[in-house]
């Protein structure tokens, strides 16, 4: 009779605890939502993020101090297809939130339309940015013509170079998601990639307001 | 008074500038001058705030202090 008791260990006091807390973190690695590698690649993109950051801030005080003090700056006159670009630039991080919402509302297909939709843009940005360049050369302007080209051409293409990097993690997402590696319960890729594109899209607006008020 | 003691430091006149810059600026007029220290503290701002944001954050998620 004692034999099948249980023991008073065994015994559950009180009701059963309540289901881990997702608070966004979303890797449900058994914890109580928040996973150590999601927290590691956060990191690593905030690290990514302040080093993009010190390169553009050390190009911007080489920009205005050459622009200050020298007698040869010469305005530059900048390719109106500029203009496109940043409208799609704007409008592929716009179209990346809005599959990001789809996702959170686990809606996988809408989610890789958009995301799809929004790297096609990314990638039609680059393309643009080629164009421009293509445009300055046709005008005769090259990188050594004048210390204002010089500037816009080492601006653009450090900028396209972080864009390629975005480009590539938009991509690798889209190949992850279509092939369901990635979902609503596994998107630290997907989060990081998009908050990347985000800070590429706010650069480029710094760069426009600094080249077309400056430069 | 915190405040007033930082805003009082900082009217203070400093030249911590390196042996380059202050050379250059000195050889400069006085606009041309105000342009370099303009690109130091360019340079110098993004360090300074990244270093704020960390700061910000470490006293946050730590109230025990």
């Amino acid at each position: 009779m004692m034999k099948n008791m249980p023991a008073a260990r065994d015994v559950v006091q009180g009701p059963p605890p309540p289901p881990p807390v997702d608070r966004g973190w979303g890797d449900g690695d058994g914890n109580d939502g928040r996973g150590a590698d999601r927290r590691a690649s956060f990191t690593g993109l905030f690290v990514l993020l302040a080093a993009t950051i010190m390169v553009f801030a050390a190009l911007t005080s080489a920009f205005i101090v050459r622009r200050g003090m020298s007698d040869d700056w010469t305005s530059l006159h900048k390719p109106p297809i500029l203009w496109v670009n940043t409208a799609i630039l704007l409008a592929s991080s716009f179209l990346l939130d809005i599959s990001r919402r789809a996702l959170k509302a686990r809606h996988r297909t809408k989610f890789n339309f958009w995301w799809s939709a929004g790297t096609a843009l990314g990638i039609l940005f680059l393309v643009g940015q080629a164009f421009a360049w293509r445009q300055l050369r046709n005008q005769g302007v090259f990188i050594a013509t004048n210390p204002s080209s010089s500037f816009f051409y080492v601006l653009t293409a450090a900028h396209a170079l972080h864009l390629l990097g975005g480009v590539t993690a938009l991509v690798y997402v889209d190949v992850q998601a279509l092939r369901l590696r990635l979902g609503p319960a596994k998107r630290t890729a997907i989060d990081i990639s998009a908050i990347y594109w985000h800070f590429l899209d706010a650069l480029w607006i710094y760069l426009m307001v600094l080249m077309y008020v400056w430069g | 008074m915190r405040i007033a003691v930082l805003a009082a430091v900082l009217t203070i006149p400093a030249g911590a500038q390196c042996v380059m810059c202050f050379r250059t600026a000195h050889a400069q007029n006085q606009a041309r001058a105000r342009v370099l220290n303009a690109g130091i503290l360019i340079l110098g701002a993004p360090p300074l705030v990244i270093f704020a944001g960390l700061l910000a954050l470490v006293v946050s998620k730590n109230r025990e202090w």
